[in-house]
């Protein structure tokens, strides 16, 4: 009996996956981890498709042909947009994609669990569950800073605050699956981050020529908060010529300009929850998402939360893939028996 | 003691993977998928998908078509506009405009004024008389238009909105209003404007955009056209009010309408000078008079927004009056395709009122105002649900 329920599990392959508005991510019960940039990209008309060679085109490699493409950011603002049936084609194909990076060997049993951003969840669930159904025998769908919270076991008492690109996730965790009064989101997240940046490029930098993408990058490689400690210098175009430019403050003023609506979700969170265990989620505040990444966040949101009463922050140690992970673990824990009926 | 530690984990585990089973089950009953396109969450978008409701709605009353047909003779002659008769003036004439009551026979049209005499059972005059809302002008001449039950069209097809657009009055050249010390309405409108963009995008599914982040000049056509070439689902116009002759502090909102007091018609002429749009243009504009939907949508938005504003700027200046809501012809409010509302949230040319308005803490507090009458007009689209047909009197 024993060696059968074995040879029976070896069939299942437990797929987790984060579906993020930037980053997508992928982890599976034989150890692969893979992510990309969720883009998805058609090509623009039949001269594009014979060059590129592909239906469809799926993260980097989509960034890198965008000018030949019809290209899609599926999850932009954290969720996917209303009536427009490419955005929810593209889900399906990035999930399509991002379940063929998993693996699965012919004959594979997929059992799927998809993290995604929490307004997704609430706006979007059954879209997405029609985009898994196509790639997967059974899935579950959750949101994202639960996945994550899930995974660190950080299931009592905890907050998880996941920013992303399209949205900042705030959770807290107290021994069961968050409300929506316990899970809140914010707009204001990496793509807002990007914007302020470019809006404040342009504004000193007038004559330079960068696109949001190469602003995107800029935050990505230098992203911190609090007091200048390097200096983030860039060379960008000025009419042709390569030029050095010092866009220290500007990073730091886009990256801080997200912080006060956090501090401010969270401290009101947490001054809604019960009385008696406000210190102990105080005191277990963990930062996930690209967002944790950027420098000095930590103590810039402990200085900022101060006001409210003293808080601790973690970030966790795996951003990418923290979520994916989190749901994988949330797969293989579910037991058979709800596996079957669902 | 590791023992129980881990026991208690896998408990709570255990516990939390059944609720995430129960409520992934449950997404997956009763239709799942299919299903998803008629939740409120997927609601089409404020705005969308009025137009084919409106052509049903045609189709099915012919008495509406009727009334569709003889409206508009009428909806042209309220803005002085008889289009058979003459050439439509690049802008509204104060002189012209008269009111356009349908319920009336034919005949010489009578001008508003501000001081109608008090009918008995008047419903507002205790409110009036306490300085509380009410309303004027409402769009009441109107019923033949789409449908004499007065359908709530935006609770009747559960639309949602998706964009907001907020629209910081005046800028660059035009000053708008001068306080006595120098405060310009532009600078205290772009102000409140992005404070309340800075609430708004705490919000959750909101999509803020504003006509203008900076002193820039803008004309009223750029700032429709914004609005519409965005998808807009709601447009919201600030400004400040200045009565220099009186030391008055009055808050008001208006929405669109054709029908306007003297005293309404003399500040909608103020605010649409520089419209930039063309006598060909507003052809095509003047047909929007007969936009029921937008036209319920921009009262209810119009009610929450002064409510709020009032009675919390009351707590703070006694002296505040509510002119309350009015419908008025804004070009503005006209070229935005949206239900659109333009609020006088201060009064720059009282002292008292102007020093106030030059503090940012009191500043933030508008802002807060404006995005209560905002978030409560929103929660109830959203609550609001139809038991049959809805009468759009009740909906407050």
């Amino acid at each position: 009996m024993l060696i059968e329920n074995e040879v029976e599990k070896e069939e299942i392959l437990f797929v987790g996956i984060d579906l993020g508005t930037s980053r997508s991510a992928v982890s599976t019960s034989r150890g692969n981890r893979k992510w990309i940039e969720s883009y998805v990209g058609w090509p623009k008309d039949f001269v594009a498709r014979k060059l590129l060679g592909e239906r469809v085109l799926f993260g980097e490699e989509a960034l890198a042909h965008r000018l030949s493409l019809l290209l899609c950011r599926p999850l932009e603002h954290g969720v996917i947009r209303e009536g427009t049936e490419k955005d929810e084609e593209s889900v399906m194909e990035l999930i399509g994609y991002l379940i063929r990076l998993a693996e699965p060997k012919s004959g594979d049993r997929i059992f799927t669990a998809v993290g995604v951003p929490a307004e997704a969840l609430r706006v979007n669930k059954n879209a997405i569950r029609k985009a898994v159904t196509n790639y997967s025998e059974k899935l579950i769908v959750v949101s994202e800073p639960f996945a994550v919270a899930y995974g660190l076991n950080a299931l009592d008492n905890a907050m998880v605050i996941d920013i992303g690109a399209g949205t900042v996730d705030l959770c807290i965790m107290h021994g069961a699956v968050p409300t929506d009064e316990e899970q809140k989101s914010l707009l204001t997240a990496g793509d807002f981050i990007d914007q302020k940046l470019f809006d404040l490029l342009s504004e000193k930098y007038p004559d330079a020529n960068f696109t949001l993408t190469m602003v995107r990058r800029y935050k990505e490689h230098f992203a911190f908060v609090g007091n200048i400690q390097k200096k983030a210098e860039v060379e960008i175009p000025v009419q042709g010529k390569m030029v050095v430019h010092d866009i220290s403050r500007e990073i730091k003023a886009a990256c801080e300009s997200i912080v006060p609506a956090m501090a401010e979700m969270a401290m009101g969170m947490i001054a809604r929850f019960d009385p008696e265990f406000q210190a102990k989620v105080r005191s277990n505040i963990i930062l996930a998402g690209g967002g944790s990444q950027i420098e000095g966040i930590k103590d810039y949101l402990k200085t900022a939360m101060a006001e409210l009463a003293p808080c601790e922050f973690t970030c966790v140690d795996d951003a990418l893939y923290c979520g994916s992970n989190g749901a994988l673990a949330l797969a293989q824990e579910m037991p058979e028996e709800y596996w079957a009926k669902l | 003691m590791k023992d129980t530690a881990d026991r208690k984990t896998l408990k709570l585990k255990h516990a939390i993977l059944k609720e995430v089973y129960t409520e992934n089950a449950e997404a997956m009953k009763g239709g799942a998928w299919l299903r998803h396109r008629r939740r409120p969450e997927t609601r089409p978008r404020l705005g969308e998908r009025v137009l084919p409701f409106v052509i049903t709605l045609l189709v099915l009353l012919p008495l509406a078509s009727v009334g569709v047909y003889f409206l508009y003779p009428q909806s042209l002659a309220a803005i002085g506009l008889g289009w058979s008769k003459k050439m439509p003036p690049a802008r509204v004439s104060v002189v012209s405009v008269s009111n356009v009551d349908s319920s009336r026979d034919a005949g010489p049209s009578q001008p508003l004024s501000r001081e109608e005499p008090v009918q008995e059972n008047d419903p507002f005059q205790e409110a009036r008389s306490e300085g509380e809302l009410f309303v004027t002008n409402s769009p009441e001449n109107y019923h033949g238009l789409v449908d004499p039950k007065d359908v709530s069209i935006a609770a009747l097809f559960d639309l949602a909105v998706r964009t907001i657009v907020i629209d910081p009055g005046h800028g660059g050249r035009d000053p708008g209003a001068i306080g006595r010390s120098g405060l310009t309405e532009k600078e205290v409108t772009l102000d409140i404007a992005k404070r309340l963009r800075d609430r708004l995008e705490r919000h959750l599914s909101y999509r803020i955009l504003m006509t203008r982040d900076d002193d820039v000049t803008l004309s009223l056509k750029d700032r429709a056209e914004f609005a519409n070439e965005r998808g807009a689902d709601l447009f919201i116009s600030i400004h400040v009010n200045a009565i220099p002759a009186k030391p008055l502090m009055i808050i008001e909102t208006f929405f669109f309408g054709a029908q306007a007091d003297q005293q309404t018609l003399e500040i909608a002429e103020k605010e649409n000078q520089g419209s930039e749009y063309l006598m060909a243009e507003f052809r095509g504009m003047i047909m929007k008079i007969s936009d029921k939907f937008k036209q319920q949508e921009s009262e209810t938005l119009a009610r929450s927004i002064q409510r709020n504003l009032f009675v919390n700027i009351r707590h703070q200046n006694g002296t505040a009056v509510s002119r309350g809501i009015k419908s008025a012809p804004f070009v503005v409010l006209l070229g935005a395709n949206m239900p659109s509302v333009l609020t006088e949230v201060s009064c720059i040319s009282s002292r008292e009122e102007e020093k106030k308005l030059a503090d940012p803490v009191y500043r933030e507090e508008i802002a807060g105002y404006l995005e209560g009458g905002i978030v409560q007009y929103l929660e109830k689209s959203k609550k609001e649900t139809i038991k049959g047909v809805t009468h759009h009197a009740n909906r407050e």
